[in-house]
């Protein structure tokens, strides 16, 4: 099995307060996953947990099918080959770039550590800095280093924790795909840990989804998107609006805008037999499956447009009273309250049951 | 308070300023060195505001200290501010700070205006009178009418009590002061002429053979002293006398050692003493005089063989002091000791089962070992007679007999009998070489004594 | 209103105008005097220093003729190994003890943790000649412990070990000296955070690995710092030695001076321990640079390691036996001391003498801290070499031994004072007597000089902590000068400057020499009553004022430990 790293239902909890409840996932060697959430959501506990800083008080962590954690075991960090990049990157400021980035290679006889260092600089592209101290670098430049230094000693298994929240926005684009090369170019399997989506698709091949302790979904950033399992990864991706729709039957769903055919991913309680035909239901519509057609019949008021340089998001008011979004290329400018065309166009159909 | 200057609307116009605008205008108002800004300097500062904006655009940047940036420098600029006109409309009138408007856009320090370029300046003034005024109060005093001020290197237990007799007998007030003998020294010599010291008293000689030396002390014409004090026991040039005697001399653990063994300090280096004797320190004064005293009696070389006979015989290495000696000796670690009489007496005193015994050397020979506590003029004191008064009662009979009680030594008045205590130890012939060879010879015992491993 | 107001500028009067162009020249000249004038402080400090200590070098150059000589034919090889195994002695004992026990409290968890961790701060309260009679008073062949011994054994215990021997002086320095180390240390393991564990973690290193690979290193400078400050304080002592007499550079200084009447070859002597003082200081400020750099971001509250069974034990042993050994054992026997002569002794006069030593150092502090505030402020304001060679160079009165300092001050205020009567004398025919001395102008110039480096440390790491930005974000809000000055940076050094109080306070307690020489009449203090019994061979006597002094000693130390657990 090419599975590197399971967690099987853990659990872990500060006294009363449980934060992670009933977590599972696995990862293969290679991959590189993501824990994506709101602040306090838990999943930086996670991934505290699986380095060890943190015991469990339930389940089972497997790294390369041993476990290191559970409910009454603790392997010790140090003991792990899991590393780590700290959120304030934790550079150890008494050393220079070449220190820190060979700290972790005190097992590694001195001809090897030398050129694995210089290995690793060069990675990051901090060959001219090595002598320099970290007081002394950029935020970009600190957090290659971090990197760096926990790459250098080949860990298992490499955790980041919201490793660009300290730098700017522009960097940050730029740096999560630098990350990501460097990291598929070691073969690394990762898992980064960020409440930023942008981040998390940039660089992850799997994703999970979390919220109150626990992975809504896990899964690629295309499924995520397209196929949530539910309302609330739903709402937290991406952008979108639930309108309100009917069953017709399994493959047909009816909303105001028109019918939806198509493989209708609907989500039903478990008992539910309402959803089958007839039932109500809630129907996810992103900006993107709204289209403007000057040539279409519906037309919908602009409540409110978002310019976002190569699009408008407009927010509209459909006939029917309900709210819907919808990307549209900027140069259609229409002012707030006039009514435009619009079409449906939408390939998923992603509907819930109707909450109330 | 803000409507008395009729200006209100103009006044409101401005309250909407926004808060950093009007409060780096306020700092630049206190840096252009406004005075008088009062409490009701509110209203000026606002009116004022509007018109720093031109200012504080066209000045050229200077650094600030406080927060190493640039800040607006107004040097050499020029012109009529209309908010000095409203100030000098209000002459005087200083109203109460009400709150208003305006309180809510300025930041309200706590303490009000007081912190001020002015008023910090009259407080810093204030402080500093204060502390002057404080200092002055414990400077020494200028007159120096009826008191005699003495740098003492003898404690002040052991001093005091004669002063306060000589204040009573006299009414002059006595003011002294205790230190290390070196240090008293120094200190006379960096004085200089303006010292305040009448009197330098010493627990030894060779320290005012000392300062006779760096001639710190006045030669003293005294009839009195000369009869009360015994020739070998003060200064041949007049300049200091002894007060008291200290013998130094042997003390023996009497379960161990008979008084037959002993005869004279020299015989210490016998080796049949060998681990069998104890020692103080050489850097303590006493010890110095003694091997001074010896080297004016044999010489050098045979001095330095003695010593190092002594140092050989050690059953441990110098210690502290006397009274650890003899602690020592009476514990048994060794048997003998030399040591001074008052130490002998003071921890008999305390703990009189200790096996101890004096014995009194040199008997056949030149006799023991004495040194004196004593005293001297100083060369610019300035209240001579009172000085010379105050050496003489200190020889006196009265104040004799104070300084056997007070620390058991032997009076240097011939007099004056001692202590019965002192006096129960015995009669002693005493060394007369004149104590001053003490200070003389007191530096090449002092090399003598390192040569010779003696610590 | 602006534009008109702005006509109003341009037009000059004549009476507004010079009152305006004075005004505005005195501000610049002021803008101009404040950029000179914040430098001016600590190159004042730096002379202030540099008197005692150029006082002392200059009589290097009268002839000492054979005394010097005689020092290298007889005692100086003594001397320089002496104080050589006295100062390497003294630092490693002061950095293991110091070290381990900082480690153990400030990361670990063991039963009485939170009681040590400010308990053994506790023996900075008893000046070192305080524990040098007290443990010879003990442990001495003429002891308690040893005469015990010997009746309980019946042997002439041939085998206890010597106390007067340079491992008893390096003990009896170590138990009072490592309070400095332990502090700085402890300073140190608390502020690196728990990152820099994890991360030591992260790359495979285990506590105790992590320890000595990061922990140790990363702590280094405030360890150097706590090691120089006992290191000064062992070369600067005098009374300790005196006590043991074990000869040492200070020792030698004393007989040259006072033995051999020759205060030439006290000076050379005097003048090789200042170089020795000096290359001490140039490393401590190296390893301090390192400090700047090191100052991490207080972050979370470290989770301490548990310990548990033999470990914790053998741990709370290890700080209980410190604790007994350095505090609970001298006090006590001080106390019995004192309890036996307390009738006799007790009077009126201890109140004042004790109230002497209170306000003096009281006084002292305040100055002290004061000027090492204003040192700090204008460091950070021009920093630059002359500035930073100033400080060094202010610091270095820790180290000389306390008569030189007195001596080294007296002499020029005696000579200055000799100056201003004379010239009083010749301008006003007024016998004015001697201005300064005796009164408490050269002892606090003194002190001063002294203690400097003590407070200027604490409120120094203080500083840092005020970053620009702080600044930057004060004025934003529209508070400069005196304002930010109390709201803003006030606020953020007080922890600071309540240490340096502190620790000003203790150290002029505890101070001897200066004292005894700078007093004027009738200021007697605790230290001096206890110099004068010592000198007597009084021990008893002297435990009451001992006694007292560490009592007294002890309110700041406990207030500044809150402070410093803050």
């Amino acid at each position: 099995m090419n599975t590197l790293l399971e967690l099987r239902y853990i659990r872990h909890a500060y006294g009363q307060q449980t934060v992670v409840e009933d977590l599972s996932f696995t990862l293969e060697k290679g991959a590189i996953g993501c824990l994506l959430g709101p602040s306090g959501c838990g999943k930086t506990t996670v991934l505290r947990s699986i380095i060890g800083f943190e015991p469990i008080s339930a389940g089972e962590i497997l790294l390369n099918g041993v476990v290191i954690s559970n409910a009454s075991f603790c392997l010790p960090p140090e003991q792990r080959h899991v590393g780590m990049v700290f959120q304030d990157y934790a550079l150890f400021p008494h050393l220079t770039v070449r220190g820190n980035v060979g700290f972790g290679l005190h097992r590694v006889g001195k001809v090897e550590r030398a050129a694995r260092i210089t290995d690793m600089l060069d990675t990051v592209g901090l060959t001219h800095d090595a002598e320099k101290y970290p007081h002394q670098l950029s935020g970009g430049q600190q957090q290659r280093v971090a990197l760096a230094r926990a790459l250098a000693p080949r860990p298992d298994l490499l955790l980041l924790d919201e490793p660009f929240s300290n730098l700017d926005v522009t960097l940050r684009a730029r740096l999560s795909l630098e990350v990501r090369h460097i990291l598929k170019s070691q073969n690394a399997t990762a898992i980064l840990v960020t409440h930023d989506q942008e981040e998390a698709f940039a660089i992850a091949d799997q994703i999970g989804v979390m919220h109150q302790g626990q992975i809504q979904q896990w899964d690629t950033a295309y499924n995520l998107y397209h196929k949530p399992a539910n309302r609330f990864v739903a709402d937290f991706i991406g952008e979108g609006v639930f309108v309100p729709g009917k069953m017709l039957d399994p493959d047909h769903v009816e909303i105001e805008l028109g019918i939806l055919q198509g493989e209708v991913a609907h989500h039903c309680c478990p008992a539910c037999r309402q959803c089958r035909s007839g039932g109500s239901v809630d129907v996810l519509i992103r900006p993107d499956d709204i289209v403007h057609d000057d040539g279409s019949p519906i037309r919908a008021a602009v409540m409110h447009k978002a310019f976002r340089g190569a699009d408008i998001l407009y927010t509209l008011r459909l006939p029917g009273g309900s709210t819907a979004l919808s990307l549209v290329p900027s140069h259609h400018n229409h002012p707030i309250g006039e009514k435009i065309g619009i079409r449906l166009e939408a390939d998923h159909v992603v509907a819930f049951s109707r909450q109330v | 308070m803000l409507f008395r200057y009729g200006e209100n609307k103009m006044l409101n116009s401005t309250v909407k300023e926004p808060m950093n605008n009007v409060t780096v205008e306020r700092s630049v108002r206190k840096r252009a060195g406004k005075t008088g800004v009062n409490a009701s300097g509110a209203a000026k500062i606002v009116v004022c505001a509007s018109t720093f904006g031109a200012l504080h655009r066209g000045a050229p940047q200077v650094a600030d200290f406080t927060t190493n940036r640039m800040r607006p420098s107004f040097m050499g600029m020029t012109g009529q501010l209309p908010c000095q006109t409203v100030e000098s409309a209000a002459l005087g009138a200083e109203p109460p700070l009400q709150s208003s408007a305006t309180h809510s856009i300025l930041p309200a320090p706590r303490f009000g205006w007081r912190f001020r370029k002015d008023s910090i300046l009259k407080d810093l003034n204030r402080y500093l009178t204060v502390i002057f005024s404080c200092v002055t109060l414990f400077a020494a005093s200028a007159s120096h009418a009826d008191q005699v001020i003495v740098y003492s290197a003898r404690i002040e237990q052991l001093i005091k009590p004669m002063f306060d007799a000589f204040s009573k007998e006299t009414g002059t007030a006595v003011k002294f002061i205790t230190d290390k003998e070196g240090a008293l020294l120094a200190r006379l010599k960096a004085e200089g002429r303006n010292t305040p010291a009448d009197v330098l008293i010493t627990a030894d000689a060779g320290n005012l053979w000392e300062a006779a030396r760096e001639g710190l002390l006045r030669p003293v014409e005294s009839k009195t002293l000369e009869s009360n004090i015994p020739a070998h026991l003060r200064d041949p040039g007049n300049q200091w006398f002894g007060l008291s005697v200290r013998a130094r001399t042997i003390i023996y653990n009497t379960q161990k050692v008979k008084s037959s063994d002993l005869s004279t300090y020299e015989a210490l280096a016998d080796p049949k003493w060998k681990g069998r004797l104890c020692l103080r320190t050489s850097k303590k004064v006493y010890n110095q005089s003694l091997v001074a005293m010896m080297i004016s009696e044999h010489g050098e070389s045979t001095t330095e063989k003695i010593v190092k006979g002594w140092v050989a015989n050690l059953a441990t290495d110098p210690l502290s002091d006397d009274t650890k000696a003899m602690e020592f000796v009476a514990a048994g670690k060794c048997d003998v000791t030399i040591a001074n009489t008052y130490y002998y007496g003071r921890l008999m005193e305390k703990n009189p089962s200790l096996p101890l015994g004096i014995f009194w050397p040199n008997q056949e020979g030149t006799g023991v070992h004495v040194n004196i506590s004593g005293g001297g003029v100083t060369r610019y004191a300035r209240n001579v007679s009172a000085a010379v008064r105050l050496l003489e009662f200190l020889s006196s009979e009265q104040a004799q007999n104070l300084f056997a009680d007070v620390n058991m030594e032997y009076p240097v008045n011939p007099r004056v009998k001692p202590d019965p205590a002192v006096a129960a130890w015995g009669t002693f012939k005493q060394n007369t070489i004149n104590v001053n060879k003490a200070g003389e010879l007191q530096a090449e015992a002092v090399k003598l004594m390192d040569r010779a491993g003696y610590r | 209103m602006k534009a008109s107001n702005g006509e109003a500028l341009k037009s000059t009067g004549t009476n507004p105008n010079t009152n305006i162009v004075n005004s505005f020249y005195s501000s610049s000249v002021r803008a101009i005097r404040t950029s000179i004038g914040w430098r001016a402080i600590p190159v004042f400090i730096a002379t202030l220093v540099l008197i005692p200590v150029g006082t002392v070098v200059s009589s290097l150059f009268a002839p000492a003729g054979d005394v010097w000589q005689h020092l290298v034919e007889t005692t100086l090889a003594e001397l320089l190994v002496n104080t050589f195994w006295l100062a390497v002695g003294v630092s490693l004992g002061t950095a293991l003890l110091g070290v381990s026990l900082a480690w153990f409290t400030a990361v670990c968890d063991f039963p009485g943790r939170g009681f040590f961790s400010w308990a053994l701060l506790l023996p900075l309260a008893i000046p070192a000649y305080v524990f040098a009679f007290v443990a010879l008073g003990l442990f001495d062949y003429v002891g308690p412990v040893q005469t015990g011994l010997r009746t309980w054994l019946q042997s002439d215990l041939v085998w206890f070990p010597n106390v007067r021997s340079r491992l008893g002086v390096i003990v009896v320095m170590v138990l009072a000296f490592y309070p400095y180390v332990y502090l700085l240390a402890r300073n140190a393991f608390l502020t690196q955070g728990k990152r820099s564990l994890e991360a030591a973690q992260s790359l495979g290193f285990g506590s105790i690995q992590g320890f000595f690979k990061l922990s140790l290193p990363m702590a280094r400078p405030w360890i150097a710092g706590g090691v120089m400050l006992a290191l000064m304080e062992t070369l600067a002592d005098f009374g300790t030695v005196a006590v043991f007499n074990y000869d040492t550079f200070t020792t030698a200084i004393y007989k040259a001076w006072f033995g051999m009447f020759s205060l030439a070859a006290a000076s050379q002597l005097a003048s090789v321990l200042i170089v020795i003082v000096f290359v001490v200081i140039l490393v401590e400020q190296r390893t301090r640079s390192g400090m700047r750099y090191a100052e991490t971001r207080q972050s979370a509250r470290i989770d301490r390691i548990r310990l548990s069974g033999w470990r914790a034990w053998s741990i709370a042993a290890l700080a209980s036996v410190t604790l007994f050994l350095a505090f609970v054992l001298p006090v006590s026997q001080l106390g019995i001391w004192a309890a036996s002569v307390f009738a006799r002794d007790f009077d009126q006069r201890y109140l004042e003498f004790l109230w002497h030593s209170l306000l003096l150092s009281a006084v002292a502090a305040v100055l002290t801290c004061g000027f090492a505030l204003l040192m700090v402020y204008s460091v950070r304001r021009h920093p630059d070499r002359l500035t930073g060679a100033a400080v060094r160079i202010s610091t270095i009165g820790y180290a000389l031994p306390g008569a030189v300092l007195a001596v080294g001050i007296f002499i020029p205020v005696a000579w200055l004072d000799n100056q201003l009567s004379e010239m009083a004398r010749r301008l006003f025919d007024f016998h004015s007597g001697l201005i300064l001395q005796g009164t408490l102008v050269t002892m606090l110039i003194a002190y001063l000089t002294r203690f400097l480096a003590v407070s200027y440390n604490p409120i120094d790491s203080a500083m840092h902590r005020i970053t620009p930005s702080i600044d930057e974000a004060a004025r934003g809000l529209g508070l400069t000068g005196w304002a930010a000055l109390r709201r803003v940076h006030l606020p953020i050094l007080k922890g600071g400057i309540f240490t340096a109080a502190s620790l000003v306070f203790v150290d002029v307690m505890k101070e001897m020499p200066i004292t005894l020489m700078t007093r004027p009449f009738g200021w007697d203090t605790l230290a001096v009553r206890i110099f004068e019994m010592t000198s007597e061979g009084e021990w008893e006597q002297a435990a009451l004022p001992a006694v007292t002094l560490v009592f007294a000693g002890l309110l700041p130390i406990i207030f500044f430990m809150r402070q410093a657990e803050k």
